[in-house]
């Protein structure tokens, strides 16, 4: 039963309208970055690379599309919390506003069956995203800017990786975020949870994004117990694939936390979902 | 879903024991107690606030109640959630659908959640029951009141449940509508032998369909019983225009009808009657010359629940 | 007669001490004469040698060790066309310093622009080499000094400091496989590896290329100070090993050619 009530949700999300406004907005974000970088791509390599120039010079274009494509990720990186939200955070509340809760819940269907189906779809709608914003900034941004050697910034400095080592990097790095990703809706389907309309668990959600990032950008003693469990600290942990060489202790421990939140919000949802009237 | 267990006629479907609600310090339900037994169409009233919505949500567990205990089938929701609602089919409240979703879809939808095996074939079988045919590949957000009414009926049957529970099922329908409605649902009774369980203000489609009657005034059971044995407590009155009322009224005293018969306030002749006497007193009169222009039935049940729960009220 | 030894003595002990220093004047005015005539024949020599370069191809192996940047080493293919047109035929980024590994010759091949000076002899390695200072002529060059450090009898280039307006100062240390350079003075005396050496510690790179919202843990924040440099002393190195393909045959003109149709 668990399946068809996937499939039933997978349905409903299918012919959502609001549904396609996360793919809309990936498609327009990065048509945007693409055009940019076509158009000025080289003085923003320049920015980076200006300092290494007075004595250097780099042999090769540094603006291909998997430097591209790593930009279109970093960039996004910020706003796909919100569009994975905008659907996930709506599947609940959104159906209790609707009233079709009540039909659903008078279904020969355990509440948990039913909420472990949103939480499916919510995992398969952000799957789905992510792939988009794949196909995107792995697949449209070498077919514009062609391939090479990918170049990386980070704390540690300049990260030049072989292009036959990117692609796999990229598929790890997906891995990854989606577990990011996941987090986020699995945060939002919970929220859901405990409201009978879609705007509280979508700006809650937000909101708990927003915060944790603060504390975990603020350098304040207080936080510094408490800034490696937020999973905001981690949702950039992809980036840790694109070291050289690749911190996998440390992608292991994120994968375990944001793992360890999953449980954590799922938990609470079915907890809540068990015991909640059904007022709408 | 489980094979079902066939019911033995005049078992209990419903029981309530004690069944209390709360709302923080509010109490929507205060210690319910009633029974629906099978194959009956109970019509389950009371006036706004009452507790009767709640009650049908505790029913098909909506909500849980803060207290005693609720046995459908003989089974409780603690242990038996999924095998009771696989016997039931409700609509509660107004219905509503995916509006972003054809009426066919919203069916074969909730088909699939109800484990129906060809949800397809099913929906299109109660659409048509429904009389919806014609209109599967329409978007919800089309349909009429009364349409989305005929909709919540489909969606509640798409299982066979062996229980419907309706509430407000009229509500916003036209005169036809009415009529329809009413037909579905002595059909589901009589002809597919389903419990009928019907909460309603249109008083007139309760009396013509109910076979118990429960009331409730403020979250308790006020009265319960067979709508035959609680309505013949009380007589139906007849009003008869009739040309030279007074003197009608004279004969009818003189006659086997005597003391049966009064004016109103506006010199109408009014008599209390059994049904069968109708006919006999009518011809009673047009054979002493009198003129019957029409007859007309005050609707028994609404003075029966209205003086029941007046009289509710004034005891409190 | 006591008085008369003494004097005697003293008198050879300072004729010996003179005459050795004289001797030692001598020997200095003699080289200081043989040095000074050595740095014309000295610089003609390499000029001798740098005239004949024309056009190279190699395979080469590229390795930069720049602090703050990791790269891997590359293999590539290089392609030089006098005067300068460079060319490193690679899928991948290679990091390699701003001059090519050829310009000193073109550089040497006009000696119009520049004045030879010896400064002494020195040792690269165990190899006896003498110092030889190249000061550009004229007032508006970018190259400002260059400093060969040469093997007097065979004329071959051991190490160079080049100091120029643009790059600053890089230093390049040129290992070859073969004990001795081509009998032919003008025959092209190609390293076969050569080694440059810049200053790196005004390198700067940002952080990242968009802002870092998630700076992530105290862990992270350790990890971010830089790790210990490869190039601890803040030099940053490249070496280029090259396995020569053709030497003025035409390949670089060939290759050039064909880029240039495309």
């Amino acid at each position: 039963m668990w399946w068809t009530a996937l499939r039933n949700e997978s349905v409903k999300i299918l012919a959502k309208p609001r549904s396609y406004l996360g793919f809309l907005a990936i498609t327009l974000l990065v048509g945007v970055i693409l055009l940019a970088l076509a158009l000025d791509g080289k003085s923003y390599i320049e920015f980076v690379t200006s300092s290494l120039q007075q004595s250097l010079t780099v042999e090769g274009s540094m603006l291909n599309g998997y430097l591209v494509g790593f930009i279109v990720l970093q960039m996004l990186v910020v706003h796909l919390p919100l569009l994975v939200a905008l659907v996930t955070g709506d599947l609940v509340s959104g159906e209790a506003a609707m009233g079709t809760l009540r039909n659903l819940l008078t279904r020969p269907l355990s509440r948990k069956g039913l909420l472990l189906s949103k939480y499916g779809a919510a995992a398969v709608y952000t799957l789905v995203l992510l792939l988009w914003l794949g196909i995107m900034a792995v697949l449209v941004s070498p077919w514009i800017f062609g391939v090479g050697d990918l170049a990386v910034l980070s704390n540690e400095g300049l990260q030049i990786l072989p292009s036959e080592e990117v692609l796999p990097r990229f598929l790890q790095a997906f891995v990854v975020a989606f577990a990011a990703l996941y987090t986020v809706a699995c945060l939002s389907v919970t929220l859901s949870c405990f409201a009978d309309n879609s705007i509280g668990p979508i700006v809650g959600t937000m909101a708990t994004i927003m915060v944790f990032t603060l504390i975990g950008t603020l350098d304040v003693a207080l936080f510094d117990q408490v800034r490696p469990f937020l999973f905001t600290t981690h949702m950039a942990a992809w980036r840790s694939l694109f070291l050289d060489p690749v911190p996998w202790g440390d992608i292991l421990f994120s994968m375990v936390l944001l793992g360890a939140h999953w449980v954590l919000l799922i938990g609470i949802g079915l907890w809540t979902f068990e015991r909640k009237d059904i007022l709408t | 879903m489980s094979p079902r267990t066939l019911i033995p006629p005049d078992s209990t479907v419903v029981k309530a024991v004690d069944l209390v609600k709360d709302y923080g310090a509010f109490r929507a339900v205060d210690g319910l107690n009633f029974e629906l037994k099978a194959g009956g169409v109970m019509g389950f009233l009371g006036p706004n606030g009452a507790g009767k919505s709640t009650t049908l949500r505790m029913l098909v567990d909506l909500i849980r109640p803060s207290r005693g205990e609720l046995f459908l089938f003989g089974l409780n929701y603690r242990s038996h959630r999924q095998q009771i609602l696989a016997r039931i089919g409700c609509l509660i409240e107004k219905p509503d659908f995916y509006k972003y979703l054809s009426a066919l879809q919203n069916l074969e939808l909730l088909a699939r959640a109800s484990g129906v095996k060809e949800p397809r074939l099913r929906s299109l079988e109660l659409m048509d029951f429904v009389g919806l045919n014609g209109r599967e590949n329409d978007k919800v957000s089309s349909f009429s009141h009364g349409m989305r009414q005929r909709l919540g009926l489909a969606q509640c049957l798409l299982h066979d449940p062996d229980l419907v529970v309706l509430d407000e099922p009229g509500t916003g329908l036209d005169p036809q509508g009415l009529i329809d409605m009413r037909e579905m649902i002595l059909n589901l009774n009589r002809e597919q032998g389903k419990t009928i369980l019907l909460s309603s203000h249109h008083l007139s489609e309760v009396e013509a369909v109910a076979t118990d009657l429960v009331v409730v005034d403020r979250g308790r059971c006020v009265v319960q019983g067979s709508a035959k044995a609680l309505l013949s407590q009380s007589e139906r009155q007849i009003r008869i225009t009739v040309g030279r009322a007074t003197e009608a009224l004279t004969l009818l005293n003189a006659g086997p009808w005597a003391g049966g018969g009064r004016l109103n306030d506006r010199g109408e002749l009014t008599m209390a009657l059994g049904r069968e006497e109708v006919p006999a007193a009518v011809q009673f009169l047009t054979q002493n010359g009198f003129e019957v222009y029409a007859i007309e039935s005050r609707q028994k049940l609404e003075d029966y629940y209205m003086n029941l729960l007046n009289h509710h009220q004034t005891e409190r | 007669m006591f008085g008369l030894t003494r004097l005697l003595f003293f008198g050879f002990v300072s004729f010996a001490f003179i005459s050795t220093g004289q001797q030692a004047l001598a020997q200095k005015s003699a080289a200081a004469a043989s040095v000074s005539m050595d740095a014309e024949t000295l610089v003609n020599r390499l000029v001798q040698r740098s005239a004949s370069l024309r056009d190279l191809a190699a395979e080469v192996q590229v390795q930069a060790d720049v602090p703050r940047v990791k790269i891997r080493p590359l293999s590539a293919t290089m392609h030089y066309l006098a005067p300068d047109r460079f060319h490193l035929q690679s899928p991948r980024l290679a990091l390699l310093p701003r001059q090519n590994p050829m310009e000193l010759f073109e550089f040497l091949k006009r000696p119009q622009g520049y004045r030879g000076m010896l400064m002494g002899e020195d040792k690269v390695g165990r190899h006896s080499a003498v110092q030889l200072s190249l000061l550009p002529t004229g007032t508006d060059q970018d190259w400002q000094l260059i400093r060969l450090w040469v093997q007097p009898t065979s004329a071959r280039i051991l190490q160079a400091e080049i100091t120029r307006r643009s790059t600053g100062t890089v230093q390049m240390q040129y290992f070859y496989r073969s004990a001795n350079p081509p009998t032919d003075p003008a025959g092209l005396d190609l390293p076969d590896s050569l080694l440059f050496e810049m200053d790196a510690s005004s390198l700067k790179l940002p952080k990242a290329l968009t802002a870092d919202l998630h700076r992530g843990s105290p862990r992270d924040a350790a990890k971010a100070a830089p790790r210990p440099l490869q190039a601890p002393d803040g030099k940053a190195r490249v070496a280029m090993g090259f396995r020569w393909i053709s030497k003025n045959q035409g390949a670089a003109a060939r290759f050039f050619k064909t880029q240039k149709a495309g």
